[in-house]
């Protein structure tokens, strides 16, 4: 079955998982450790993130080992949200474009594969697939949160700059637009 | 004191009339009166004593006055007298001294009334005999003879013998040689401790406490002033204090005055810099729950375009999906070897229920996906339902976080302004601070000084108290003062009176000695001495290898040497005694004395009797002497040509003397 077994991050995607759960920002106040906001609470909140951002940019990466920095979710974790991570698995199965196949073919290996003794090697891949996309995710979010970041206030901002944007582009409009509109 | 003569009436065996003249001649001054034991000698003693003092000591009826024989010739209703008058001469005056006693038969006894009374009268220049008043009487009788001195010159033979142990000789002795007047004057003076003598009572009559209370009032007088002294320092102090005080409160009231302004801007600044502190904390707590909220919904969220995609995918590719929800290959498996349907169906290979249910495998995963297809699309809808809360739930924390960092901003741009109004004056808070504590001072300092005027009034009532108490004590001062000098008169008169008693008695003592042991030489035919010791104790001395011992003593050594010590004694009162301690002489010399004597010869011997009879009449001024015939035979070869009067008592019958 999927997502039953720890799992453990290596290299940079381990460093940048671990940053952006870490007490991601410093303020400008005297207390760093009191003014920290995690950015995201947990290691599978990053991870469940990535996968997103993985997709939503057609980014994945190979696992990176030129540093030994790991970072490891357990089973424990996986457990807890083993319904997101098997809706977000198959999602990625079904949205994936890097391999070529047919709509029911995606849809079989979305849905069939995890549970097919005989198709324990395609599961394999599909893993693998999958957390390459995690890694791609981690590069992406970690290039989009932590641009430019310094303090929690910057993050604060970019985090909202984020949302604000990702909403507008959701419902069809630019943030130019809305400058314009609020402009105008 | 001489005695003319005794006139009895009744007393005791001497019946009716009985009268002895007595030689005052001073060449012959002797009376004898001869008698043997038992015709009465006694009886003449005892008749001096008692018409000089009312007592008499008999041996049988010592009450009973009245001759017997009278007494017997009574009829009941009858009374006689007793009566006894001495006529005597004194400092020059005649004294008639008498005493009556009236016996009266009465129911069937002679009684004789209580408390004869003396009667005295003297002969005044012009001859005529005034009588003293009775209450003057006994007082009379005392200043011729003091009863206390007249058994020194009525001697019976007892007192003959035992005149020179008796222990009152001292004073008797002082008295009858005129020492007793210095000596009462010392008595009389005494000393301060003594309250019935003139010095104890001068010094009881000082007022000594009156003196340490005044002295104790002057202490407290002072103290208190000094008391007061403190206080006005402490005062002053005080005042200084609640003026540095004032002033200080005046400054510190003109720089509250001057940065009023000042002071509300640092109210200010403390009240916005309160706000801020608080809105920080509210932008950290918004700030958490924004990132926290971000963490959580994050991912619903951002997963809305591909949720979208995975919904037009699904959308559009073909999924059988006719399997029964849920139902899985594993479970179909199961019938299958259970043997028995749900339905209670029996399942063997080849039956109608084995074929429906090998049929259904085809739709159940993992050969069919349909209904985790369908279960997936139904959580495609769920999953994303919660981004679009997200996104709001956000959107107000972030522009919450905007709003308070914007408020933040403002105060502090605030704080920063009334800074730069305030900066460079001084913390307006520390003076009122001051000034409250410079109030709570002067507070203070004010109830002091309600207190020390408080404790100087108290100590000016003092002062005035004990200043009465001293001005009236100083008057008794005043008196204290002048009774003090009488205390020093007296003690030094009282000092001068006791040496000069002290000179004359040592002086008296020897002269007694001498006098004495001149007398006992010419009546003792031995090789004694006389030593009087100051208490006037005489003891014979004999001396033995150039050392005098305390000789042993006969009875006939021991009656001259009393002899002696009573002829010393009158012949020394005789002189006239000088003494010259004093600045004036003080005469003491004694007005001369009887000498009545009984019995004076029994227990010496012939020669001895000779010595005494010849010795006698030289010392004393009258000499009356009853004695026996035998012993007047010894006598009389010496005393005779000294005889000026001669009497023989006849005794008629037990109850009956005649004198002739």
């Amino acid at each position: 079955m999927v997502f039953e077994n720890d799992c453990t991050i290596t290299g940079k995607h381990a460093t940048y998982l671990k940053f952006l759960v870490q007490k991601a920002a410093k303020d400008d106040s005297d207390d760093p450790e009191k003014s920290q906001a995690p950015l995201f609470e947990r290691y599978i909140d990053v991870y469940m993130n990535a996968v997103i951002w993985g997709l939503l940019y057609s980014r994945t990466a190979n696992s990176d080992t030129d540093s030994a920095d790991r970072a490891r979710i357990y089973a424990d974790a996986f457990a807890n949200e083993r319904d997101n991570c098997v809706f977000l698995y198959r999602m990625a199965m079904l949205l994936d474009e890097t391999t070529e196949m047919t709509p029911e073919e995606k849809v079989d290996r979305a849905f069939r594969y995890d549970t097919q003794a005989d198709k324990a090697e395609e599961f394999k891949k599909n893993m693998d697939l999958f957390n390459a996309y995690v890694r791609g995710g981690i590069e992406q979010m970690y290039e989009q949160f932590t641009d430019g970041c310094l303090s929690r206030d910057d993050y604060l901002d970019k985090t909202y700059y984020i949302l604000k944007t990702f909403k507008n582009e959701i419902e069809g409009k630019s943030y130019e637009e809305d400058l314009a509109r609020m402009i105008g | 004191m001489l005695i003319k003569s005794l006139k009895m009436e009744n007393f005791r065996q001497f019946k009716g009339t009985t009268k002895v003249d007595f030689s005052c001649d001073p060449e012959r001054n002797v009376t004898i009166i001869l008698g043997d034991n038992t015709f009465g000698k006694t009886t003449l003693l005892q008749a001096f004593n008692w018409c000089f003092y009312g007592k008499v000591t008999f041996n049988q009826n010592p009450d009973f006055l009245l001759n017997f024989e009278i007494v017997a010739e009574m009829m009941p209703g009858d009374s006689k007298n007793v009566e006894v008058e001495i006529t005597l001469i004194h400092e020059e005056t005649e004294y008639v001294i008498s005493r009556l006693q009236r016996y009266t038969f009465h129911g069937e006894s002679v009684k004789g009334e209580h408390y004869p009374q003396a009667k005295v009268s003297y002969k005044q220049p012009d001859g005529q005999m005034e009588s003293v008043k009775d209450v003057q009487v006994a007082n009379v009788i005392n200043n011729i003879l003091p009863e206390e001195l007249s058994s020194y010159f009525f001697f019976d033979t007892e007192r003959v013998n035992s005149i020179s142990t008796r222990k009152d000789v001292a004073d008797a002795v002082k008295g009858l040689l005129g020492l007793s007047t210095i000596d009462s004057a010392i008595r009389r003076l005494g000393k301060r401790s003594a309250k019935t003598t003139v010095i104890g009572k001068f010094y009881s009559d000082m007022d000594m406490d009156g003196d340490a209370k005044a002295q104790d009032a002057l202490n407290k007088i002072q103290t208190a002033e000094e008391k007061r002294n403190i206080i006005y320092e402490q005062l002053d102090e005080n005042a200084s204090q609640i003026k540095h005080y004032e002033g200080r409160k005046e400054q510190l009231y003109d720089i509250l005055r001057d940065n009023q302004t000042t002071a509300s801007l640092q109210k200010k600044k403390e009240e916005l810099e309160s706000i801020i502190l608080e809105d920080q904390r509210a932008l950290e707590d918004t700030s958490r729950s924004y990132f926290k909220e971000f963490s959580y919904g994050s991912l619903a969220f951002f997963a809305q375009p591909l949720i979208s995609k995975t919904k037009v995918f699904l959308k559009e590719v073909k999924v059988d999906d006719k399997g029964i929800r849920d139902l899985t290959k594993p479970t179909i498996m199961e019938l299958i070897k259970r043997g028995r349907c749900i339905c209670g169906n029996e399942v063997f290979e080849g039956n109608d229920a084995y074929k429906h249910l090998m049929e259904e495998l085809a739709y159940v995963p993992p050969e069919s996906i349909g209904n985790t297809v369908r279960h997936y699309r139904e959580k495609i809808n769920s999953f994303s339902k919660p981004a679009e809360r997200t996104f709001e739930s956000l959107t107000e924390r972030y522009e919450s976080i905007l709003r308070l960092k914007t408020r933040i901003q403002e105060r502090k741009d605030e704080v920063s302004e009334i800074s730069e109004q305030i900066k460079g004056k001084e913390n307006m808070r520390q003076y009122e601070a001051e000034v409250m504590d410079v109030k709570t001072r002067i507070k203070k300092l004010n109830e002091r000084k309600v207190l020390l005027i408080r404790d100087d009034a108290a100590q000016k009532n003092d002062i005035d108290r004990y200043r009465k108490v001293y001005d009236s004590l100083l008057a008794v001062s005043g008196k204290n003062k002048l009774t003090m000098q009488l205390i020093q008169y007296a003690e030094n008169i009282h000092e001068s009176l006791t040496q000069a008693y002290k000179d004359k008695e040592v002086i008296i003592r020897e002269k007694l000695e001498k006098k004495v042991n001149e007398i006992f030489e010419r009546m003792y035919h031995g090789h004694r001495r006389v030593a009087i010791d100051q208490k006037y104790q005489v003891s014979l001395l004999t001396t033995v290898a150039d050392k005098e011992i305390a000789a042993g003593e006969s009875e006939g050594s021991n009656r001259v040497k009393n002899f002696a010590f009573i002829a010393g004694l009158v012949a020394l009162a005789k002189e006239k005694i000088i003494n010259e301690g004093f600045e004036e002489e003080i005469d003491i010399s004694s007005e001369p004395y009887p000498l009545v004597m009984d019995a004076p010869f029994s227990n010496a011997d012939e020669t001895h009797t000779a010595n005494i009879s010849k010795v006698l009449p030289e010392i004393a001024d009258q000499v009356i002497m009853f004695v026996m015939q035998k012993d007047w035979n010894y006598a009389r070869t010496v005393m005779s040509n000294r005889v000026g009067k001669q009497y023989q008592l006849n005794k008629v019958s037990e109850t009956y003397t005649k004198l002739q």
